[in-house]
């Protein structure tokens, strides 16, 4: 094996090894933040899978979010409140409660098939007209979760839900999401993908199937971020349809350019500096005396720097934090050419 | 690529932990809350906060409780739920706080409080309004306003007995829960006492064009006796407004939303004529207790609290340090059974018996009716059994 | 109320609506016909325009003079946002544009509530916008007659102005073809710069006469006219201005009769049909109603 692969391995035991701490040395604050973080990286990549490489830049990420989380909600919900909180479903479902796995993953497969069915008319589109659209997917779920009182308990929530997101099941989907991702990018799928995003009538003159292509590639990233929303639903212990509104979009966008479309490095950082450093902000924000001096209360604070981040990373880096560079191990060992140009940052 | 985010992960969870939060004195009882100032709930959540340290400030001043200083330690929920479910978790495991007070909205309340029910931390929800709130979460989750089947109840009977009326026009705001339930309740108790609601008509959360409900009332033949407005904050005046311009002059009864200045402000006295709502306490009422609480507000903010959320905050503070006092030491558990053993509240959102532990506190509701631009209280009532 | 003057008035409520619309849309849609460009913070120049308005209002100022300040202050706001921020990111990928409007749009929001407060805002009142104007059975308010009336004048000019001035002929043509213009001599920043000005002048006529038909301010409020007009600009066909005009119309309409016409358990789906429309007329003209279709280049 190379180095690299050695690296690698290495790198993602010494990972494991820091879940375990984590796991058992972190008060349910930090779990909690670093729950987010990693569900936030698994949407981000799966959003960058579509938007960068596949060249589908959807705003339909929540929509499929909601309906992982939903449907694996809803499996996992205990059979006891069910028929009060959602009286809506048939018998046999109201009796029915799955396991944690099971669960997410029909979340996710769910997400899939309504990608399928929304895909299959709506990637004709391209480009903004196919972001508008797919904003509307996000637009139509949120409304029908709000109005299907009986199958969802509406605008209030479905509240209750069992804490079964612990880090370890987030890491996990989380570096699977990353592998998956990255295999498949440098696969002859990947390959095909790309071909489609920079040029798809070369794509298609050199025997790619066009729309078939962008379907897969498109229902792949709804699975992950369903079963990111599986995740959300069972770390937060609570789903709302305004988790899943126009705010969330914008989230998930700004995550991704930030770090780069068509970097899966990119999209890590984005979300870890979405993510985190709100929460060195927000104590701030409520004024008071720091090191002496009195501070007002800065309402909104966090917004204003997180805002002032975005527009200064586009003005000074506008491809991104990482542009569509990977990280690599190279520049690291000093083992390639192409050190010289810097690698990935 | 993996072993960076071990490493940006690691260092940002050391890091968090490093930073100093801000500067506390000692000996002093925490009191944390969670109220959101940015985002679409801060019209009604920044007023709380304001009541919430109004009431500290009292209380610290009249020396404190059982000799300990209040500290408020205030997180932005900035009305998303994951901000909030954040800083409850930060409240309860960073802060290690003894108590919380916070949001005005169900759903807010069942993101955070199971946090501190799990902590064992006494967690009191403000403004949320679902009837069985508590008894959804566990024995540390309580409220301080009524549920909304009280006031919805009672507006119900109200209509009824004091108007005359046997039909409605109900309008809601089809996006909240909050809506949507005392919509639901009103009509349950309208149709249980034999009225009739004509027509149902939802409108959406940011709203601020009525028109085609108004047209729809206007073409109700015949006219609806009453409308019951089930509205958010702030969307009460631009459609009070806009039903009276535009001819409708049937009276319009709504919900606590309705409790504050700017209904009368921004629709105009001359179009506020027979418009009736249900809320927590009278603004304009001789109760020294609430005269007291709108000078001091005027006093420390410039302005009259803006809405009834404002009472909400200033009592749930209130409510908590009548708790501390009563209870036998300062630890979140003996906190939380004192506040079951309060009967008598006397806040300025009406007189409160909290010893249900599963359900909203028994309150009296009060009815309000605005003559020449001024809320004069019609009485205070609970809704028949 | 007859059943005729319910439609009547109902279909009167939607076209004033729609005008509203229309104004925000059409600024929306220039800036994506130049610069394929996303601007989510328009909303928010209307919501700031409005605001720099307010004052002027307190101080006892004619409507039409509020007007004028709304203008004026959304287009500086446009401006500045404009020159600080896009304009370094002309020929930067498109992507790149929207998540910096993103930004701007946040940025503003919270700067003007950390500045104000979250508590509804309204102009002084207006007592000849506020009266009735009565056509039959048919209720409308001054304000609105003044809505249509302005809309109407603004959009001629800026039509006028992109018919018969050089300046609009250049942006027409900056539109079709941003290279092909450039060789010809066109001052492509400038033209810009003006495309930004007419839209955010026009945002501006649309957050005061918001203000003073709804008399219900907030930092949120440009928000959701920012969708509804960016909704409308794509119904219509984004990137053209008589699109921008018919998709605001529609929309507006459309909102209204739902609304109006169908059962509550229906109705309360409002958002979903408009969207569902919105996906349908990609589908089936993916240009939109009056856009023309746009060579492949994505």
């Amino acid at each position: 094996m190379s180095q690299a692969t050695w690296a690698t391995l290495a790198a993602v035991a010494a990972f494991a090894l820091a879940v375990w701490a984590a796991q058992a040395q972190l008060n349910p604050f930090y779990l909690q933040i670093l729950g987010l973080l990693g569900i936030n990286i698994m949407a981000t990549v799966s959003l960058n899978f579509a938007a960068g490489f596949g060249g589908m830049f959807s705003l339909g990420h929540p929509a499929f979010m909601a309906i992982g989380g939903y449907t694996a909600a809803i499996l996992t919900y205990p059979v006891a409140m069910k028929g009060m909180r959602i009286p809506g479903y048939p018998d046999w479902m109201l009796q029915l409660q799955l396991p944690f796995l099971p669960a997410l993953l029909i979340g996710g497969v769910a997400a899939s098939v309504i990608a399928i069915l929304v895909g299959w008319p709506v990637l004709r589109l391209r480009g903004h007209y196919l972001a508008v659209a797919t904003l509307g997917l996000t637009v139509i779920v949120q409304v029908a979760i709000v109005n299907l009182v009986d199958y969802t308990r509406g605008a209030l929530g479905l509240s209750g839900i069992p804490r079964l997101a612990n880090l370890w099941w987030i890491a996990g989907f989380m570096v699977l999401t990353i592998y998956v991702v990255y295999r498949l990018v440098h696969s002859r799928f990947g390959r095909a993908l790309r071909a489609v995003r920079d040029d798809f009538v070369a794509a298609q003159m050199s025997g790619v199937h066009v729309a078939r292509t962008r379907l897969i590639g498109f229902t792949i990233a709804a699975f992950f971020a369903g079963i990111a929303g599986g995740l959300l639903g069972h770390l937060l212990r609570i789903l709302t349809p305004g988790q899943f509104s126009f705010n969330a979009v914008f989230l998930g966008v700004a995550m991704m350019i930030l770090g780069g479309m068509g970097s899966i490095t990119g999209s890590i950082l984005g979300a870890v500096i979405m993510t985190i450093l709100p929460q060195f902000i927000i104590p701030l924000e409520r004024g008071g005396s720091i090191l002496g001096i009195e501070v007002p209360a800065l309402n909104g604070l966090t917004q204003i720097v997180t805002a002032l981040i975005l527009i200064g990373v586009m003005l000074v880096k506008p491809a991104g934090l990482a542009g569509a560079r990977e990280f690599s191990w190279r520049p690291l060992f000093g083992l390639s050419r192409q050190s010289k140009r810097g690698g990935s940052a | 690529m993996k072993r960076r985010v071990f490493l940006v992960a690691t260092t940002a969870a050391v890091g968090t932990s490093l930073l100093p939060g801000l500067a506390r004195a000692a000996d002093t009882l925490k009191l944390g809350s969670i109220y959101s100032l940015t985002g679409s709930y801060a019209t009604i959540e920044d007023p709380a906060l304001k009541g919430a340290k109004l009431a500290v400030k009292q209380v610290n001043e009249a020396g404190g409780v059982k000799g300990q200083k209040i500290e408020l330690i205030q997180y932005d929920g900035k009305s998303t739920l994951a901000d909030i479910a954040n800083a409850a978790q930060r409240l309860v495991h960073e802060d290690q706080v003894t108590a919380i007070i916070g949001v005005c909205d169900s759903g807010f309340y069942l993101a955070s409080a199971p946090i501190a029910q799990d902590a064992g931390i006494p967690y009191l929800d403000t403004g949320g309004t679902v009837p069985n709130l508590p008894e959804q979460i566990g024995e540390f989750a309580h409220m301080m306003p009524f549920g909304d089947d009280y006031q919805a109840y009672v507006a119900a009977e109200f209509a009824m007995k004091d108007l005359g009326a046997k039909t409605a026009f109900l309008l809601r705001d089809g996006d909240t829960d909050y809506t949507r339930a005392i919509a639901q309740f009103f009509q349950e108790r309208f149709k249980r006492d034999g009225g009739q609601i004509i027509e149902e008509s939802s409108y959406h959360t940011g709203d601020t064009d009525y028109s085609s409900h108004i047209t729809k009332i206007r073409g109700t033949n015949p006219p609806p006796d009453i409308i019951y407005a089930a509205m958010n904050p702030g969307d009460d005046a631009t459609f009070v407004r806009q039903a009276r311009e535009a001819g409708v002059t049937i009276p319009i009864i709504g919900g606590d939303a309705f409790d504050n200045p700017d209904l009368v402000k921004n629709a105009g006295a001359n179009n506020t004529v027979d418009v009736y709502f249900t809320t927590h306490m009278a603004m304009s009422t001789d109760n020294p207790i609430v005269a007291k609480f709108i000078e001091a507000y005027k006093a420390e903010y410039g302005i009259p609290p803006e809405n009834a959320f404002a009472g909400l905050g200033y009592d749930s503070v209130n409510l908590m340090v009548e708790a501390m006092n009563k209870a036998p030491d300062l630890s979140p558990k003996a906190i939380n059974d004192a506040i079951f053993t309060i009967t008598t509240f006397a806040g300025v959102t009406g007189n409160a018996d909290f010893s249900n532990k599963n359900r909203a506190p028994d309150k009296e509701v009060t009815i309000i009716a605005v003559k020449d631009g001024k809320f004069m209280p019609v009485g205070n009532r609970k809704p028949a059994s | 109320m007859s059943e005729l003057s319910e439609f009547l008035q109902h279909l009167a409520n939607g076209l004033v609506l729609g005008f509203l619309y229309a104004l925000v849309g059409i600024g929306l849609s220039m800036v994506y016909g130049i610069l394929r460009m996303i601007n989510f913070a328009h909303g928010e120049i209307l919501m700031v325009g409005v605001f720099l308005a307010l004052p002027v209002s307190a101080l006892g100022a004619p409507a039409w003079l509020v007007l004028l300040a709304g203008i004026a202050g959304a287009t500086i706001m446009g401006l500045i946002v404009q020159w600080t921020i896009y304009r370094p990111l002309l020929r930067s990928p498109e992507v790149t544009l929207l998540v910096a409007s993103l930004g701007v749009s946040l940025l503003l929001q919270n700067l003007v509530l950390m500045m104000t407060s979250p508590q509804p805002k309204r102009p002084a009142p207006a007592p000849f916008l506020d009266q009735p104007f009565r056509l039959g059975e048919i209720v409308l308010r001054n304000v609105d007659i003044a809505i249509v009336l302005i809309a109407i004048a603004a959009m001629l000019v800026t039509h006028l102005f992109l018919k018969q001035t050089r300046h609009g002929r250049a942006l027409r043509a900056l539109a079709q073809d941003m290279s092909a213009a450039r060789m010809m001599g066109v001052h492509v920043p400038f033209l810009v710069m003006i495309c930004f000005v007419i839209g955010s002048a026009l945002a501006g006529v649309a957050g005061v006469l918001i203000g003073y038909k709804y008399g219900h301010l907030t930092p949120l409020s440009g928000f959701l006219p920012g969708l509804k007009g960016f909704v409308a600009a794509v119904i219509g066909g984004i990137g053209s201005f008589p699109g921008a005009v018919a998709g605001g119309l529609i929309l507006g309409l459309l909102e209204i009769f739902v609304v109006g016409y169908l059962p509550d358990a229906l109705a309360q789906y409002r958002d979903a049909y408009v969207f569902l429309v919105l996906i349908l007329v990609l589908l089936v003209r993916p240009s939109g109603l009056f856009g023309k279709p746009e060579s492949v280049k994505v």
